[in-house]
């Protein structure tokens, strides 16, 4: 029988379809149930209206579905509790900031409209001195900052920890 | 689908509509970050939309677009047309997205998990458009005297149609007040006046089924696909 372990292993090896950050690594599975040879996941979506959920969907299906010793696989996406950025883990938080992405991590941990006013650290120069430019960025989990230092723009989870 | 929830089946039913017509903006907001924004915005409540269907239903897609128009609960400001004039897109956003808080806020304290869980979510969604709109309604209200005349112009086109968001709804009047409350910090900022009255009960309006005509053709353009090929996927 596969192990829950085995089963982390490949969603860890599964990249959410718009950042280069693992499943686990963003926090998205709850949980992982065995029943036999039926495997069970709960996901939590970032955002209710992310395109990128039925492609995540797929993923997870196809590659749990073709593991060895499992027959199927279902997945289903829950409300509660719900995701927050928080969940990314310290590997998924190196990624994003290595791809120009920051998390609520590296600043104040405050809410979004917190954000408004207090720096998010840059993360090509490390400079305070960033401003937010639009709370809706190029998906709907992320936002847009401004860099007065370097003046690059870069991406910023957004916290949905009200 | 479950017993009738009439305020959830009418949120539902003006975040499909409001998401619909506001997709028509993609592509065409006055600087790129709106451009964005709204689309998002317009994501944002057609997938609120989903999620609140699902709850009441088996099938988003039948309640979506399966239905007659004299079943839809929404409020016809959602579809008045703003013919790409963007104070009132901007305004109309602005009125309706408080209304949502407040709905969502009080569907988040239902008993039933469910409905709770998935209330919480959207609002946390919801609020953001909230903050945004707020700003921008400040920013345009002081944004000289051009902007500031267009948007009195969006709000006194609207407020007629605004109070009908409070027609045949649990608790509405109460509801009014809060909701008067919640957009009124905003509007002083911006040093505007938005006048809405309590609708008269005698006056049937799309919280009953009885919708406007562009509503009715609102609906007609978003259903074509289903009409000409009942149950197609792509």
């Amino acid at each position: 029988m596969v192990s829950e372990a085995d089963v982390r292993t490949v969603l860890d090896g599964i990249d959410d379809p718009e950042l280069p950050c693992s499943l686990i690594q963003l926090g998205l599975v709850e949980s992982v149930r065995i029943e036999g040879d039926v495997v069970s996941i709960v996901l939590l979506p970032t955002f209710t209206g992310c395109p990128a959920l039925a492609m995540i969907e797929d993923d997870v299906r196809t590659s749990v579905a073709a593991m060895k010793g499992v027959k199927s696989c279902d997945v289903t996406w829950v409300y509660e509790p719900a995701w927050t950025a928080h969940r990314i883990s310290l590997a998924g938080q190196e990624r994003l900031k290595a791809h120009g992405v920051t998390t609520p991590h590296a600043c104040c941990g405050g809410s979004v409209v917190q954000l408004q006013t207090s720096a998010v650290p840059c993360p090509y120069c490390g400079s305070s001195d960033t401003r937010l430019d639009s709370p809706f960025g190029p998906t709907r989990c992320r936002q847009i900052h401004f860099c007065v230092a370097c003046r690059n723009q870069f991406e910023h989870m957004k916290a949905m920890d009200s | 689908m479950r017993a009738p929830m009439s305020d959830l089946l009418a949120l539902a039913d003006d975040k499909l509509m409001l998401g619909h017509v506001q997709s028509d903006w993609t592509g065409l907001g006055p600087i790129l970050e709106e451009d964005i924004a709204a689309s998002a915005m317009a994501q944002d409540d057609l997938s609120h939309a989903q999620v609140l269907y699902e709850h009441l239903g088996d099938d988003p897609d039948e309640l979506a677009f399966g239905r007659d128009v004299t079943e839809y609960r929404c409020c016809d400001l959602m579809t008045v047309p703003d013919d790409f004039d963007w104070a009132i897109a901007t305004s109309r956003r602005f009125l309706f997205a408080h209304f949502a808080s407040i709905l969502l806020d009080d569907f988040a304290q239902r008993d039933d998990a469910d409905l709770a869980a998935r209330a919480g979510r959207l609002q946390a969604e919801q609020a953001i458009q909230t903050t945004h709109l707020n700003a921008w309604m400040v920013r345009l209200g002081t944004g000289g005297d051009s902007a500031r005349t267009r948007m009195q112009s969006a709000l006194d086109v609207l407020a007629p149609h605004a109070g009908m968001l409070f027609e045949n709804i649990d608790d509405c009047e109460t509801r009014f007040k809060r909701w008067q409350a919640a957009i009124a910090p905003a509007l002083m900022d911006a040093g505007l006046i938005c006048e809405v009255t309590f609708p008269d009960a005698a006056i049937e309006g799309g919280r009953r089924g009885v919708h406007a005509k562009h509503f009715v053709e609102t609906h007609a353009e978003m259903t074509q696909v289903r009409a000409a090929e009942p149950g197609a996927t792509w």
